[in-house]
């Protein structure tokens, strides 16, 4: 009896002094360490090809109204870099990149000075792996990543042939097709619509481009099917187009159509960061380089040109009530 | 034994109870309005002699509603077509239609002329014909270009 009273007692002191002994001080926002962050997308399309290498920062408030200044994001240090080709054929090739002062880009939230940006001259082979090096005095150590280039792929639709045209209601779409021979791969498709604005002395050829979502594949050797929504286009170029400058009017031309792939590994990045209720949710960070965060893949570039309208879309993006404020010359009518 | 005295009666029942595709017949698409039906174009790629199969193209399905308005290239429904796709199926108000279609042949030299294709390279052929489309139908058009 005496003995099961003791035991309850050590029993509530030991937890009393377990209680006591946690610290309530949590800094939840402490600064951390930083995390190297490396982008290079190989285009075997190219003969220069960029590495970009940053660091990771803390954000304490909301980022876009207060984008990083220019030092939280950079590294002091020089970067020794060299792309290794491994060729089962010719072996192995090492291409250095150098420095490289460029700065126009198109789009981004960042600033474009003291971007920590490498060039490499060489021409890619598709279908072979390529490895990356990254070497700095500042960095805690090598930053590796291998990928393997996805070959070029064939659009199958559309494809221009004359007299073929393409008709776009809101209630008929277009079956985008292209063919590919690497199992996993993301596209970003995209349309480029080609049109005059002027009147009748002088007209300027001008270009709206609508953005489709992204295609994920994941077969091998296989059509891709995507398809063109004709109401999402529609909506696309009124959401692109203001109205035209007073006394001006509009006429469709045609339209290319471009599609951008990513290797597998862009594809298990972009899977990951889409949709959390996917099964890639668990890599949203997804990186195939060691040492760094960020994505080292290839890329690629095709593009079907000199798409036509048929008569039907021009008479509809002319005369329906949602598009007709645009300024559309009909099928057949002169500036 | 009461069973077996009752199991004629209960596989009548289960038998005569419901015929699952009772429904479907003569309804593929409960979606479709009243009065409508459908044409199915098997638009076939014909093969000719010399002509590598790849070298010959679709290029236009077109609908109208008269023989004439097909002649002065009026149509009321363009189809999308693909040299990736054979069947091609629309939904239209029962009636009277007119369907044309087009293809042209895009080898190189003299391949497409000795074919048959008018000028060569790029060269088009057409068909066309009558149809009519019953309500809740299917109307098969199969395209020849014989001519």
């Amino acid at each position: 009896m005496m003995n099961k009273l003791n035991s309850k007692i050590i029993l509530i002191i030991g937890m009393l002094i377990g209680l006591l002994a946690c610290s309530e001080d949590l800094d939840l926002v402490s600064e951390g360490n930083s995390c190297p962050v490396v982008y290079c997308l190989l285009n075997p399309n190219d003969t220069v090809h960029y590495l970009r290498i940053a660091k990771s920062f803390q954000i304490f408030s909301n980022a876009m109204d207060s984008p990083p200044v220019s030092d939280s994001l950079i590294y002091d240090e020089d970067f020794y870099a060299y792309l290794v080709e491994n060729d089962v054929n010719s072996g192995k090739e090492i291409f250095y990149f150098e420095p490289c002062d460029k700065t126009d880009r198109d789009s981004g939230f960042y600033h474009v000075e003291n971007l920590g940006l490498l060039k490499v001259k060489c021409q890619i082979k598709t279908g072979t792996e390529y490895s990356v090096y990254i070497y700095s005095p500042e960095l805690p150590k090598l930053i590796v990543g291998s990928t393997m280039v996805i070959p070029s792929f064939e659009i199958l639709d559309p494809v221009y042939m004359p007299g073929r045209e393409v008709t776009l209601l809101p209630d008929q779409g277009f079956d985008l097709r292209w063919i590919h021979n690497y199992k996993y791969a993301v596209y970003q498709p995209g349309v480029r619509i080609h049109y005059l604005e002027g009147d009748a002395d002088f007209q300027v050829q001008k270009t709206v481009r609508l953005d489709l979502p992204e295609v994920f594949s994941y077969t091998e050797a296989a059509t891709v099917v995507d398809y063109l929504n004709g109401a999402n286009f529609y909506k696309g170029i009124i959401q692109q187009l203001s109205l035209p400058p007073p006394g001006k009017k509009r006429k469709l031309i045609g339209f290319d159509f471009e599609v951008c792939a990513g290797g597998e590994e862009m594809a298990l990045l972009r899977q990951g960061e889409r949709d959390e209720n996917n099964p890639f949710s668990q890599i949203r960070s997804y990186t195939n380089f060691d040492g760094a965060q960020g994505i080292f893949s290839t890329r690629v570039f095709q593009t079907s040109h000199n798409n036509r309208f048929s008569d039907i879309t021009e008479n509809y993006l002319a005369t329906s009530a949602e598009t007709k404020q645009l300024g559309f010359l009909a099928h057949g009518e002169e500036f | 034994m009461s069973l077996f005295k009752y199991l004629p009666l209960v596989l009548v029942l289960l038998f005569t109870q419901c015929d699952p595709f009772d429904d479907l017949a003569g309804s593929e698409d409960p979606s479709i309005p009243e009065d409508y039906g459908y044409a199915e174009v098997e638009f076939i790629l014909p093969d000719y002699k010399g002509i590598p199969k790849e070298g010959v193209h679709r290029v236009a399905l077109s609908f109208s509603y008269t023989i004439d308005s097909l002649f002065r290239s009026e149509y009321f429904e363009k189809v999308n077509v693909s040299d990736h796709k054979a069947l091609y199926r629309l939904v239209f108000p029962a009636g009277e239609y007119y369907w044309e279609a087009v293809i042209t042949c895009s080898c190189g030299g003299d391949t497409c002329l000795n074919g048959g294709f008018p000028g060569g390279k790029f060269g088009m052929k057409y068909d066309f014909d009558e149809f009519l489309v019953v309500t809740g139908e299917t109307t098969t058009i199969k395209t020849r270009f014989t001519y």
